[in-house]
């Protein structure tokens, strides 16, 4: 069995820890995968009673659990650090170096053609990240860039219909109160759909983590938009509680709005597709790879809210357009990203190396 | 030609001292009673408040329901204006903005204001003319100019001219007909009206005579306190000096230690200057003398040294102390909760209440809304976490004198909000009583809802009026009306406040749900009594008496129209009344059973609040209790008990003195009271807003049905 060390920096709900814990059913692929985050936030809850799983371990203790080990294969994601690590220890086997941010600040090490040198291969989501990675290093000219998209757990991520009926739509916004996921501009938008659909409600999920300046800010705007009696904002979800909240929308005739500047996936928004919840995100980075217009969602221009609004509008009103797209994503996006697809995948892609 | 922008950030921070924030009381009052002239003599429907400052005026004058336009280019004062507008209510946030512009170049058409104000502007500019010009240009004509400026020199760094009445007028009637002008509280105190061809020689409007006569006496003030002055600040510059170089010499000393110079290093330096002193002391003094001198000096060197080390240790001790204090705490709080969640799984209740209180904690003296609730549940076997306010983290924990409660500290219902929110009470209803809009609600409010927990605001105060009056600093009107809005319920105790924070929400109807009747506050002997209708006459108030909405001023002047009659007055925080009329009596505060004997002497009960949308929004619980002790009661507006039995309803002081006299004399029905103190009890009050939840017309919160098995565990 060909062993895999996953390393990435923080245990955290969501994200980047939830494609690492569906990775777990690479054993069934002839694979041992290892996971290290150099940081705890309760994310390594999700892996359960799995063995190979550490976290807040040393550079030390690390070293010492990879000749240990004697993985053939560490892939590192989105922390350049252990990069280094690899490199100072003169580490043997094959070093991939997964790209799944988008951030700006957090891309440019991908310039330092140093710490590139040791990369054997990158691995990114989709297509859009790959022409990033290419054109941002030198060294990923030279080695191979597999795409992989995230994989989302099929079993969990599916229609639930335990909701009862209501005349009032959900606009739904998932992600950070940060300016690159764009919470104002969903405020934005959100005040131009309710001023032609009143009856829309708009909730907002996560930022637990925000600062009081932002979480105030948020407070002010909602007010300013008049939005304090049609909006909620829920700091946090369970991850298991997630299904049943796209469900939940979707059983609203709902949709989620994506307004973000930019994503190498769109995680949560395929989630929410599976569950039968449409989106609508701006046709720019990943996300018409994944949101195919009309057919799995609609996309809008990038940065004009009144196109945003005017699309969220169309599929809040149009109930076939609607009842399509949700039959369509709930059926045929599982055979796309479903997690035994995307694994299979990955497993060819390490083998290639 | 100057065009500078005003300049007056420094020392200008006008809402602070209005609202009591900032400098000393006289100061306030000073300026309270100038910005509220101010007020009174702006005219609609629209009004200029050129250099707003921090936008206290611009707020007021909106408050009258006139449209106010702020102007300054202080940043930080338009943010605080910002601010201060976000706190009001959407009526007055419609009629009121906030512009950053130079009062040389208005960003306004001609013709288009009514009035402006120009409140301790014109002695900060070097053109103030220029800044004149500016404001006629906008005004609409016949528009009226309300302007106030220090006379004669005042202290302050940005102040550019000085202004005599000669001065002043010279300056203004070029622009303005003078309408009045006076000197109050050593402010030129000008209102002009935009004058429409050249000034008159003669202006008969403004008593020329009288305002001389006032200079006059102001001038001669100032000279008898010039000397005291002149001491004052020369001793404040000695201090001010001996802390500069003191602050500089530690600098030095700290900048040494950051270039690499270790103590050691420094210890050296500090010998060998010692060592040259000795050598030329010893050759001076001789070796004793040197030796005894040595040693002195030496021993002052080593207390100086013991000493710092030990205000530093004892801060390191304080340190550890509190961590050891709170780390104990924990572990108490910590195997509390987990018996309370045991506790309350253990006993046959339909439900689990969690009361988020800003309260104290529950003792018995006190007995405010959410402890009087919490008593009721636990009568009723509901067990109840009491979220409570404490202010030092090293304070001990409140005990839990029944069983099925337990005293939270805010800080650990911060801390442990998530194990509280997660904790499994099987086949129990869940709710979640907020009664404290604190911000940190904000961020947990839904996430409550996933849990399955059940929401309800339960409006006990106006929290925004309190905050006008400095009174809860916390308060934040866009989390309140977060609140409001994400809560499942909402009730308030009284109509007005219920209106308000109507005004809120469009998604829910708020409710009225006032306060009670405490069957345990009247002993047994005092059932069916009712006041005295003859003997000493007695009027009494007990209850809190911060002057924030005590009205100390009035019930002087009440005294004063009744002096046959005493004013006993109990409570805590009796502060700020100055002289009292000699019938006034004030005592501390005093238990139930203390208050039941006082109060039997009483032939009325009063409540001397200040009128205003603070008491608009009360229902004071002293009213059930006064009336359980047969007391008619003479109030000062407060619509709420406007209706509620024997309650004398009065809206000025010769209308307080004349009801007292007449409910002193008023025929009581005890029957009467009973029947309404029972329909008013707290166990009716908790059952109504607990049914609250049980409304065919409340939407639930949808989100509850993401919590395994539905709305409830």
């Amino acid at each position: 069995m060909t062993k895999i060390l996953f390393l990435y920096q923080y245990a955290v709900l969501g994200g980047c820890t939830t494609q690492l814990r569906n990775r777990m059913a690479l054993t069934g692929l002839g694979i041992e995968p290892h996971f290290v985050f150099a940081r705890e936030h309760g994310g390594t809850k999700a892996f359960g009673d799995y063995p190979h799983v550490k976290s807040e371990i040393t550079d030390d203790q690390l070293k010492a659990l990879i000749l240990q080990n004697g993985f053939e294969v560490v892939s590192v994601l989105d922390a350049p650090g252990y990069l280094r690590l690899l490199a100072e220890m003169n580490f043997k086997g094959k070093i991939v170096c997964e790209v799944h941010t988008t951030y700006p600040k957090a891309l440019e090490y991908l310039a330092d053609d140093n710490l590139m040198s040791a990369v054997d291969m990158f691995i990114t989501p989709s297509q859009y990240q790959m022409n990033m990675i290419k054109e941002r290093s030198q060294a990923a000219l030279s080695v191979p860039v597999q795409v992989v998209p995230d994989c989302i757990d099929a079993d969990l991520f599916r229609p639930v219909d335990i909701f009862p009926e209501s005349p009032h739509p959900i606009v739904l916004w998932v992600g950070k109160l940060d300016d690159h996921k764009n919470w104002r501009g969903f405020l934005s938008m959100a005040r131009g759909i309710a001023a032609e659909r009143p009856d829309t409600e708009f909730w907002m999920v996560g930022g637990e983590a925000a600062g009081d300046d932002v979480v105030s800010k948020l407070l002010s705007e909602m007010t300013d938009k008049d939005l304090a009696s049609s909006l909620r904002w829920i700091g946090r979800v369970e991850h298991d509680r997630m299904p049943p909240l796209y469900s939940l929308v979707a059983r609203r005739q709902g949709c989620m709005l994506v307004t973000s500047h930019g994503e190498s996936f769109c995680t949560a928004a395929v989630e929410a597709m599976f569950c039968g919840c449409p989106v609508v995100a701006p046709r720019h980075t990943a996300l018409p790879e994944i949101v195919c217009h009309e057919t799995h969602g609609l996309l809008y221009a990038p940065g004009d809210e009144r196109d945003a609004v005017d699309q969220t509008i169309r599929l809040l009103s149009d109930k076939q357009l609607w009842a399509s797209i949700a039959a369509r994503d709930a059926n045929e996006l599982p055979g796309r990203f479903g997690t035994t697809e995307v694994l299979r995948k990955l497993r060819d892609v390490f083998e290639k190396i | 030609m100057a065009l500078q922008p005003i300049n007056r950030e420094q020392g200008d921070q006008l809402s602070e001292v209005y609202l009591g924030e900032r400098s000393d009381s006289e100061t306030q009052r000073v300026t309270r009673e100038r910005v509220e002239w101010m007020c009174r003599e702006a005219e609609g429907p629209r009004v200029m408040d050129v250099g707003c400052s921090q936008g206290m005026t611009s707020t007021l004058v909106a408050r009258q329901g006139l449209f106010c336009v702020g102007v300054d280019v202080s940043r930080d004062g338009l943010a605080y204006a910002e601010n201060l507008k976000r706190k009001g209510s959407p009526e007055v946030k419609e009629r009121l903005s906030f512009v950053s512009a130079s009062c040389f170049e208005l960003p306004f058409n001609g013709d288009y204001f009514d009035s402006c104000l120009l409140g301790e502007v014109l002695e900060h500019l070097e053109c103030p003319r220029e800044c004149l010009a500016e404001t006629a240009r906008v005004l609409k004509p016949g528009g009226k100019a309300v302007i106030t400026v220090p006379f004669g020199q005042l202290p302050h760094p940005d102040h550019k001219r000085v202004y005599h009445f000669t001065s002043f007028l010279a300056e203004v009637e070029a622009f303005f007909d003078p309408v009045s002008m006076d000197l109050v509280d050593k402010r030129i105190r000008f209102v002009g009206r935009l004058r429409s061809s050249a000034p008159d020689a003669k202006h008969d409007s403004v008593d020329k005579g009288r305002l001389l006569e006032k200079a006059e006496l102001f001038i001669d003030a100032l000279e008898e306190s010039k000397e005291n002055e002149q001491l004052r600040l020369n001793m404040a510059f000695d201090q001010r000096k001996k802390a500069l170089e003191q602050r500089d010499r530690s600098l030095e000393h700290l900048q040494r230690l950051e270039n690499g110079e270790g103590v050691s290093r420094l210890i050296r330096e500090v010998a060998r200057k010692r060592m040259s002193w000795v050598v030329r002391d010893l050759r001076k003094n001789g070796f004793g003398w040197t030796l005894m001198r040595c040693f002195r000096k030496t021993l002052r060197l080593m207390i100086k040294l013991m000493s710092n080390c030990f205000s530093v240790l004892k801060k390191i001790l304080d340190l550890l102390r509190e961590e050891r204090v709170c780390k104990k705490a924990r572990a108490i709080f910590t195997k509390r909760l987990a018996g309370f969640v045991e506790k309350a799984n253990s006993h046959d209740s339909k439900r689990v209440v969690v009361i988020f209180s800003g309260t104290k904690e529950i003792r018995e003296i006190y007995g405010n809304r959410p402890m009087r609730q919490t008593r009721i549940l636990l009568d009723g076997s509901t067990p109840v976490l009491f979220s409570y306010y404490r202010w030092n983290k090293t304070d001990r924990l409140a005990e839990s004198n029944r069983p099925l409660l337990l005293q939270s500290p805010i800080d650990f219902t911060m801390e442990f909000f998530s194990q509280i929110m997660q904790a499994d009470f099987p086949g129990k209803e869940k709710i979640f009583i907020v009664s404290f809009p604190h911000p940190f609600i904000v961020r947990r409010l839904n996430e409550l809802h996933t849990w399955g927990w059940r929401t309800i605001y339960d409006v006990r105060d106006n929290w925004g009026e309190f905050a006008v009056v400095g009174a809860a600093r916390w308060y934040d009107q866009d989390v309140e009306r977060y609140v409001v809005n994400n809560v499942e319920a909402c009730c308030c105790v009284a109509a007005p406040l219920r209106d308000k924070i109507q005004g809120f929400t469009t998604n829910k109807t708020v409710h009225l749900n006032p306060n009670a009747f405490d069957v345990l506050f009247l002993k047994p002997e005092n059932r069916g009594r009712v006041a005295p209708r003859s003997g000493p006459k007695i009027v009494g108030y007990f209850g809190h008496l911060t002057p924030a909405w005590f009205d100390w001023k009035r019930l002087n002047a009440v005294a004063r129209l009744l002096p046959e009659w005493t004013f006993e007055v109990v409570g805590r925080d009796a502060e700020g009344h100055g002289d009292l009329e000699r019938n006034i009596c004030l005592s501390g505060p005093k238990s139930h059973a203390e208050l039941n004997e006082i109060t039997q002497r009483w032939r009325v009960a009063m409540i001397p609040f200040k009128m205003g949308p603070l008491a608009d929004g009360v229902d004071p619980i002293k009213i059930y209790e006064y009336l359980a002790m047969g007391l008619p009661t003479v109030s000062f507006r407060m619509p709420q008990i406007h209706e509620y039995p024997y309650v004398f309803p009065v809206y000025s002081v010769e209308e307080f003195a004349e009801k007292i006299v007449e409910a002193s004399e008023v025929s009581i029905d005890r029957e009467a009271i009973d029947m309404f103190l029972s329909a008013n009890t707290w166990e009716i009050r908790v059952d109504e807003m607990l049914s609250l939840l049980m409304d065919p017309e409340l939407t639930p919160c949808d989100l509850q049905l993401l919590n395994p098995g539905g709305g409830n565990s």
